[in-house]
């Protein structure tokens, strides 16, 4: 008994010695998922899938909670921005009223399961896209006096319903574009000085209700109207326009796959690379094609103009302009010489 | 003599300058416009399908017609070359109805190509639709195709064009096949990481330790992803700050330095020397990188719903070291401070 006391007082004292303690619980979650799904879906019909599911940790089986999250565009980018938050209210395109799925699924070590899912289309609903996000959580580890870390996967879920839908696309801007080093950001430029134009890029607003995926087209001419770079796929990685959304979509003038080296090991990357052009200038004519199913094709063009003057040519520029000027200057006063000369005579 | 014929001359000049322009204006061929509220209906876009298609117009320019053509390829622009969709075939094409502007049979068809013809007369506003049975679709699942569509008064698609016009359609399945290996998200978040498949996780309890106003606690994490979707990810972090009941360690909501003695709570995904933990991402995943301000040594935030890493298109395996820091100050009343951070991970769009 004396013993048992002995044992309360040192764990006592601990306990005040450690009185703000904190601790990090690295739950260690590894999942495999689809991480996009698109899918038509006819008004008054109904379509079953399967959700892919893998659980990498060979060594430890998981508990994983299947929610259905809203989604809306982070600004310009094609980065989805979650409505984690569970008070924020549903959006106009969410598939949580249409989509039936189970809530939990048990994954044994290393297991993979495809997980069945329907989704039902009333008979009155009106053509459109309509898109959730579906999250994939692991159940987090038991215990009240940890900071659990773990990582949830989540697919995005496109569902299109064909008819005649609401589809406005509006073209903000057009141009060369040069991304900043954050890769995220850029400006779009006209004018070319100190490096060749390599990128495009436009910025369409979306104000339907459709998820558009722009296609097309940019021919790039030169001063005489002929025909330098013909860029056959002017949205080359099927990027969307969410609904509500001012999206930008950027396009190489000339792509090129380069091999980099990173910690030793070889990666193949897309990078746009030098077009090439002589000094001048150019027109970039962009013709853009939209619209679903049954539903009319919408059109967009425009032309961008573009200007490649390096500091060289501007140089020879200034020096034959330079030139002519003392040429014209030493004619005429040539002239204005002669001329005297015979008045004097 | 010179100077009264002058006039005269110049007079005449510009009045045959005026009648010249005239004519020119009176008998130049019309400039060919655009099809108006134009489309396409499929009626099962499935890639590979055998079904009919619906194609929409109205034509724009009053004129005498006498075929419309119809060539379908890889891409709408009229001037550019047209490859035929890989297993598009609208050769047993079928016309089995039609509106608006009627009195077509098909005239001339090919694989990629159908020739609407008909006695020559003249177009109405209406709205005109032509159904085709027995197309069958390209191949793929998200295929763009286009049908560039022209009139002309000829009765076989060639000569001058009046009105002209391109509609759009993509091969989108209703059901995914799943038996395809399809797209793949790998992500997992561990104390450490130690392959590229996210099969090999170590470590379940990382301890800030005792805190005291003295010096700043801090810890790490690992985040890794990959994918071979060709949209790329990003990574948000979403939780709380370190709480114990009601008792808070405040969040670092702008990019700070850590203060001992400050109540600081915040994370970013950089190598930094003060204090020194964490490291640049690594692994050959090159497109995938820190977003700003998580990317700023020696400065830590946290604001739930944060992008802290993206990747803009198929990315091999990135992985990504958080760090996290915590400082109290004097006075920070006792407890076990914990949280819940998830970091979700998306595919972009």
């Amino acid at each position: 008994m004396k013993r048992v006391f002995q044992l309360v007082a040192v764990l006592s004292l601990i306990a005040v010695i450690t009185s703000t303690v904190s601790h990090v619980n690295a739950q260690s979650t590894g999942l495999g998922v689809n991480p996009r799904k698109d899918l038509t879906v006819y008004p008054g019909k109904s379509v079953s899938d399967q959700l892919y599911i893998s659980n990498l940790n060979k060594n430890v089986a998981t508990k994983v909670n299947l929610t259905v999250v809203d989604f809306k565009a982070n600004g310009e980018t094609g980065t989805p921005a979650l409505q984690l938050d569970e008070n924020v209210p549903q959006t106009p395109w969410s598939l949580k009223p249409f989509i039936t799925l189970p809530k939990t699924v048990e994954l044994g070590p290393g297991e993979t399961k495809y997980i069945p899912f329907s989704i039902r289309i009333p008979e009155n609903q009106g053509a459109g896209s309509y898109y959730s996000a579906i999250k994939y959580d692991p159940q987090p580890s038991e215990g009240s006096d940890t900071v659990v870390i773990s990582g949830a996967p989540s697919q995005l879920l496109f569902v299109t319903v064909p008819g005649k839908a609401t589809e406005l696309l509006t073209l903000k801007k057009f141009g060369g574009y040069v991304i900043k080093d954050d890769q995220e950001n850029g400006t779009f430029k006209s004018l070319y000085i100190n490096s060749q134009p390599e990128k495009l890029a436009y910025l369409l607003q979306n104000g339907g209700n459709v998820a558009e995926n722009p296609s097309g087209s940019i021919q790039i001419k030169n001063i005489f109207g002929k025909q330098v770079k013909l860029i056959k796929n002017a949205n080359p990685r099927e990027n969307l326009a969410l609904i509500d959304q001012t999206r930008r979509f950027e396009v190489c003038i000339d792509a090129e796959v380069k091999e980099v080296e990173q910690d030793g090991r070889k990666t193949q990357v897309e990078q746009c690379k030098n077009p090439k052009f002589w000094p001048g200038v150019y027109r970039a004519h962009l013709s853009l094609f939209y619209g679903i199913n049954g539903s009319n094709t919408q059109e967009i063009n425009a032309t961008a103009t573009i200007w490649y003057l390096p500091p060289w040519f501007i140089a020879i520029v200034l020096v034959v302009l330079a030139m002519l000027t003392l040429v014209i200057y030493k004619v005429r006063k040539s002239l204005v010489g002669t001329k005297s000369h015979k008045r004097r005579r | 003599m010179y100077r009264s014929v002058a006039p005269r001359f110049s007079l005449v000049v510009a009045i045959l300058v005026l009648i010249g322009g005239i004519a020119w204006t009176v008998v130049r061929p019309a400039e060919a416009v655009r099809f108006q509220n134009r489309g396409m209906y499929i009626n099962s876009a499935r890639g590979g399908d055998t079904t009919y298609y619906i194609i929409s117009l109205q034509y724009t320019t009053p004129a005498v017609v006498g075929s419309l053509r119809l060539e379908f390829c890889g891409n709408p622009i009229p001037y550019l070359d047209c490859d035929p969709p890989a297993g598009l075939d609208v050769s047993n094409g079928v016309l089995t109805a039609q509106s608006g502007e009627t009195g077509f049979s098909i005239g001339q068809q090919t694989q990629n190509l159908i020739v609407l013809t008909r006695t020559p007369a003249m177009t109405g506003n209406a709205v005109a639709s032509y159904r085709f049975d027995n197309m069958h679709n390209p191949n793929g699942s998200h295929q763009d195709f286009y049908v560039r569509m022209t009139s002309h008064s000829s009765t076989d698609g060639t000569g001058p064009i009046i009105d002209y016009g391109s509609v759009t359609a993509t091969t989108t399945p209703e059901i995914e096949l799943t038996t395809q290996v399809p797209p793949i998200l790998i992500f997992c978040v561990a104390q450490k990481i130690n392959d590229d498949d996210c099969t090999d996780l170590q470590g379940h309890y990382v301890n800030f330790g005792e805190l005291s106003p003295n010096q700043t606690f801090y810890t790490s994490s690992e985040i890794q992803a990959r994918t071979n979707a060709q949209y790329g990810y990003s990574i948000v972090v979403t939780g709380t700050t370190m709480t114990s009941g009601y008792k808070v360690i405040p969040a670092i909501t702008t990019p700070t330095e850590s203060f001992p003695g400050v109540g600081q709570f915040g994370l970013n995904l950089a190598d930094n020397s003060s204090p020194d933990i964490g490291a640049d991402p690594t692994g050959p995943g090159v497109n995938g990188n820190v977003v700003a301000p998580y990317d700023e040594p020696n400065k830590f935030l946290f604001r739930s719903g944060d992008v802290v890493a993206t990747s803009d298109s198929v990315t091999r395996t990135r992985k990504y070291t958080a760090s996290y820091i915590v400082n109290v100050p004097v006075g920070q009343p006792p407890g076990v401070y914990s949280t819940t951070i998830t970091y979700v991970c998306t595919a972009s769009f």
